[in-house]
């Protein structure tokens, strides 16, 4: 094969090869600790103590609203019986969330891929009116983040 | 004829070279997620017997809480957005002559309304992103 016929190949290689990748990792805040969430007990645990174990959390829901006797469904279903004084109706919770986003990408000479995915870890306790633990819901999804895009995406 | 007074060995050069030129610009395809999925089946909730714990055992913490007059409701959300983009450009200035452009964003939503005790009072739910088209 001559060199004018071979230069033809070498150009298309060199205009496939002409390309990139792009990846990208972002993390906010840090991983919580599965073991601690384990301890976490309802109707034991206080606010204090989730304070001091896993610090100042990223939200806080602080509405505290009274609902004399528990309304009036409550007190036409319960007739001779004494109506509850008080009861917390709005949600008083703690936030914990960890988040991270994978980025990844492909730039070719006439064609671009992009892929972005952002998952978090989030820890949500909810507090009765006396500061204990009432609830509590834990979920990791970071760890489902496809590392290289599409190509590892379940 | 012009080709034959061109040497063979400038011809192809020059083809791939217009070729380039002709398709200067390209397409772009991206895609975003931000969330997972919804977990469970919303169709296991009962209005006026399933609890505020019952929801979060099935789905895990809601994306956002919102308070109403009547109690609070819980939203669950899984965004997606599929974004593609084909542009067409002048070679030598970087003019763009043709751009179509492209983007869906789609949500799969549930939002579950409770009463004063912590009692489930209505279920909605939407999956959107099943809806999307690939490009």
């Amino acid at each position: 094969m001559r060199c004018w016929q071979v230069r033809p190949l070498v150009w298309g290689a060199w205009l496939v090869v002409l390309s990139g990748c792009v990846m990208g990792r972002i993390y906010r805040d840090h991983p919580l600790d599965e073991q601690k969430i384990a301890t976490i007990q309802r109707g034991v645990t206080t606010k204090a103590q989730i304070l001091e174990q896993f610090g100042p959390p990223q939200e806080i829901d602080t509405r505290e609203l009274a609902a004399i006797g528990g309304g009036v469904d409550r007190l036409l279903s319960g007739r001779g019986s004494k109506p509850e004084v008080e009861s917390l109706v709005g949600a008083r919770y703690f936030r914990y969330t960890y988040s991270r986003a994978n980025a990844f990408g492909v730039i070719l000479l006439l064609f671009n891929y992009a892929e972005f995915d952002q998952k978090n870890d989030s820890l949500l306790i909810f507090f009765d009116s006396k500061d204990v633990v009432q609830d509590v819901a834990y979920e990791r999804d970071t760890e489902k983040l496809p590392r290289f895009g599409f190509w590892s995406r379940k | 004829m012009l080709v034959k007074q061109i040497d063979g060995r400038y011809f192809w050069t020059l083809v791939i070279v217009a070729g380039v030129a002709l398709l200067n610009g390209g397409c772009t395809i991206a895609r975003w997620y931000t969330g997972v999925p919804l977990r469970g089946d919303p169709a296991v909730l009962v209005k006026g017997e399933s609890t505020k714990s019952d929801v979060l055992e099935l789905f895990g913490p809601p994306t956002q809480i919102t308070h109403q007059t009547d109690g609070d409701a819980f939203i669950y959300a899984y965004d997606r957005w599929n974004y593609s983009s084909l542009t067409v450009a002048e070679p030598i200035t970087g003019q763009r002559v043709f751009t179509y452009t492209r983007g869906f964003n789609n949500r799969d939503r549930l939002v579950v309304l409770f009463d004063y005790f912590g009692i489930v009072r209505g279920v909605a739910v939407e999956h959107e992103t099943q809806q999307m088209p690939p490009l």
